[in-house]
C-alpha cells in the first residue's frame, strides 16, 4: 500500500501516468506495483536506500532497462496519454523526449561545440547556424556559456567535473526535451558545482519535468517539489513505492512509519 | 551518531518537562504568597523564576544545535519545533509568575476587599488544573488529553470575569489599589492558563503534523485522534519509561554558574537591589 500525500494527479493523456507498474531483471522481481502521476513541469526526488528500485524505475522512464538482456515488466507507463512500453514505439526517439543525466558526467571524447550539436544533427539539423545557435542557447541553459563560450573547440573531457555535467546538460537540453531524468547527477561533483546543477534544475523545471534520483536527503528537501521514497523491505522481494507526495509534507510528517525510520536516518 | 541523538532528544524532552514542573510549583509559590502577604518568600519566587528562564534559555541552545548538527527530519523536527515553542511559552509563564510575586510585595499590608484574594485561590487551582493535564499530554503524548485543555480553561476565563464584577461592587472606603493589584495577579492566571492551552494546540502538530489548533479537533471521537496520529519516531514513541531510562544513561553534568557572558545578558539572573528599582509589572 502507498502512502498518497497530495500527490500530483495529471489531466489525461498528459505528462508520466504510471499504474501498477512491475518490473524483472531475469528472474529477479524488482519492483512491483508502483502507481503514480509525475508532476508536470516540477521536480520529483526518488529516495530510498541502496537496491530500493528507485534507479530501476527511473531508467524504466526512458527504457534504457531494454539494454539489458532479459529484462521485462508489466503494468502501464504512459508518456503524454502514449504507452512507452507498447509496439512501435521507437526507444531512441523516447530518449529524445526523455532525457537522462548520469551519475559520472559521461561526455562524447569530442569537442565542446560538437558534444552539444551531436543530438541536433541526428536529427537533421544541419545549417551551420542553426547549430550555432543551438549550441550557444543550450549552453546557456546549463548555465555554462560563460565559462566555455571562448573554447568551443576544447575537448570537452578537458572540463572540471561539475562543467562536464553542465555540459551534459546542455546536451541533453539541446535536443528539447519533456522530461529530464537525473541519476544521482550530484554525487561524484564538487560542492559548488552541485549548487550550480540545482540553481539549474530550479531554472529549467518551470519548462520541462525533473525526475532525480539522490541519496542526499537535505538535497531532495532542498530542491525537490515532490518526493517518492522507495523500498525493498525483505530481500528476494520486490521493492514498491511506500510514500509519494509534497516534498515539504513528507519531511515534516511522513505518514508511513518505514518513510519516517528511513529519512530519520534510522535505516539505509 | 542515530543514537547519541536521540538520547539527546530525550535528554531535552524530560528538561522541557522538568521546567514545566518547576513552573507549576513557583505558580503555587506565588500564589501561597499572595494570600499569605509573604513577601520573603515571594523575592524566592522571582529568584527561582529568573532561574527558570536561564535553564529555559539553555534547553533552547540546546535544540538549535541539534537543529543545526543534526538536520533533523520528520518526527525529530517537529520535536525541536514544539520543544522551542514551548520553551518560549514557558518563558512568558514564568514572567507572569514573577509578576504574581511582585504583587505580593505591592499589595502586603493592604486589606484587599471584597474576598478578591478567595476568589484568586479558586482562580488559581483552576490553572493548576490546566497546567498539570497540559504537562501529562506531552508526557504521555496524547492527544486525547491535549483536546481537553481547552475545555478545562473556560472555567478560568468565567470565574476572571468574575472579578470585574466584584471590582465594580467596591465601596469608596475600599482599597481600590490593593484590589486592582489583585486583578493584576487573575489576569496574570488567566494569560497562564492560556499559553498552556497554547502548547497543547502545538501538541497537535508534534504529534500529527497538521497545522490544526485543539479546537479543531473538539468533534472528534478518540478513534479519529488516533487515526491522525503522524508515523513517531523512537524519541516520540518510546514512552516515558523509555525516555528516562535513555535519558538516565546521559552522565549528569553539573550545571554552569549563571551565564555571565556578555553576549547573553538577558540568561543572568538581577540581583534583588536591582529588580527592586523595577517598579513597573513585566509585559
Amino acid at each position: 500500500m502507498t502512502a498518497y500525500r497530495d500527490a500530483p494527479q495529471n489531466e489525461p493523456k498528459q505528462g508520466i501516468h504510471v499504474k501498477d507498474f512491475d518490473f524483472w531483471y531475469g528472474e529477479f522481481h524488482a519492483l512491483t506495483g508502483v502507481t503514480l502521476d509525475l508532476a508536470q513541469n516540477k521536480i520529483t526526488s526518488f529516495i530510498g536506500p541502496s537496491g530500493c528500485g528507485k534507479s530501476t524505475f527511473l531508467r524504466c522512464i526512458n527504457r534504457m532497462n531494454d539494454l539489458i538482456d532479459g529484462t521485462r515488466n508489466a503494468g502501464l507507463m504512459e508518456l503524454d496519454g502514449n504507452d512507452i512500453y507498447a509496439e512501435g514505439v521507437d526507444p531512441v526517439d523516447l530518449r529524445r523526449r526523455v532525457g537522462m543525466i548520469f551519475q559520472q558526467p559521461n561526455p562524447f571524447p569530442k569537442s565542446i561545440y560538437e558534444n552539444v550539436a551531436f543530438g541536433p544533427r541526428l536529427q537533421g539539423v544541419t545549417a551551420k547556424s542553426d547549430l550555432d545557435a543551438i549550441v550557444e542557447e543550450s549552453l546557456k541553459r546549463a548555465n555554462l556559456w560563460k565559462e566555455v563560450s571562448n573554447q568551443l573547440n576544447k575537448n570537452g573531457l578537458a572540463l572540471s567535473g561539475g562543467q562536464q555535467q553542465r555540459l551534459c546538460i546542455a546536451r541533453v537540453l539541446a535536443v528539447q526535451p519533456d522530461v529530464l531524468l537525473m541519476d544521482e547527477p550530484c554525487s561524484a561533483i564538487d560542492p559548488t558545482s552541485v549548487q550550480k546543477v540545482e540553481d539549474l534544475m530550479a531554472e529549467l523545471a518551470p519548462e520541462m519535468t525533473i525526475i532525480i534520483v539522490t541519496h542526499n536527503m537535505q538535497q531532495a528537501a532542498r530542491i525537490s517539489d515532490y518526493m517518492a521514497f522507495f523500498l525493498q523491505e525483505h530481500a528476494g522481494e520486490p521493492a514498491t513505492l511506500i510514500e509519494y507526495g509534497v516534498t515539504s509534507e513528507i519531511f515534516s510528517a511522513p505518514q508511513d512509519q518505514r518513510t519516517e525510520d528511513y529519512i530519520t536516518g534510522r535505516f539505509g | 551518531m542515530r543514537e547519541q541523538f536521540d538520547k539527546e532528544l530525550a535528554a531535552l524532552r524530560q528538561d522541557l518537562v522538568k521546567i514545566y514542573a518547576e513552573l507549576d510549583l513557583q505558580l503555587h509559590e506565588a500564589v501561597e504568597t499572595l494570600i499569605h502577604e509573604d513577601k520573603e518568600k515571594a523575592k524566592k519566587v522571582r529568584r527561582a523564576t529568573h532561574k527558570i528562564d536561564q535553564e529555559s534559555m539553555k534547553l533552547e541552545e540546546r535544540a538549535y544545535n541539534l537543529i543545526v548538527l543534526q538536520n533533523p527530519y520528520a518526527s525529530d523536527l517537529r520535536l525541536l519545533q514544539f520543544i522551542i515553542y514551548v520553551n518560549f511559552n514557558i518563558q512568558r509563564m514564568s514572567n507572569h509568575v514573577r509578576n504574581i510575586a511582585k504583587t505580593t510585595e505591592r499589595a502586603a499590608g493592604h486589606k484587599v476587599p471584597g474576598g478578591m484574594l478567595e476568589l484568586l485561590a479558586s482562580l488559581a487551582h483552576l490553572v493548576y488544573r490546566v497546567l498539570g493535564e497540559t504537562v501529562r499530554a506531552i508526557v504521555e503524548n496524547d492527544l486525547n488529553t491535549a483536546t481537553n485543555l481547552p475545555e478545562l480553561d473556560e472555567p478560568v476565563d468565567e470565574l476572571y470575569r468574575t472579578f470585574f464584577k466584584t471590582f465594580s461592587k467596591l465601596k469608596t472606603e475600599d482599597d481600590i489599589e490593593a484590589a486592582s493589584r489583585v486583578m493584576m495577579a487573575a489576569r496574570m492566571l488567566e494569560r497562564i492558563s492560556d499559553n498552556s492551552v497554547e502548547v497543547g494546540d502545538r501538541l497537535v502538530f508534534l504529534l500529527t503534523g497538521r497545522r490544526a489548533t485543539l479546537d479543531d479537533l473538539q468533534e472528534l471521537e478518540p478513534e479519529e485522534l488516533d487515526d491522525m496520529q503522524a508515523a513517531q519516531g523512537l524519541a516520540l514513541s518510546m514512552g516515558q519509561k523509555e525516555v528516562v531510562r535513555a535519558a538516565n544513561q546521559i552522565p549528569e553534568v553539573e550545571l554552569a554558574p549563571p551565564a555571565s557572558t556578555p553576549q547573553a545578558p538577558a540568561a543572568s539572573a538581577p540581583t534583588d537591589d536591582e529588580d527592586d528599582d523595577d517598579d513597573d509589572y513585566d509585559d
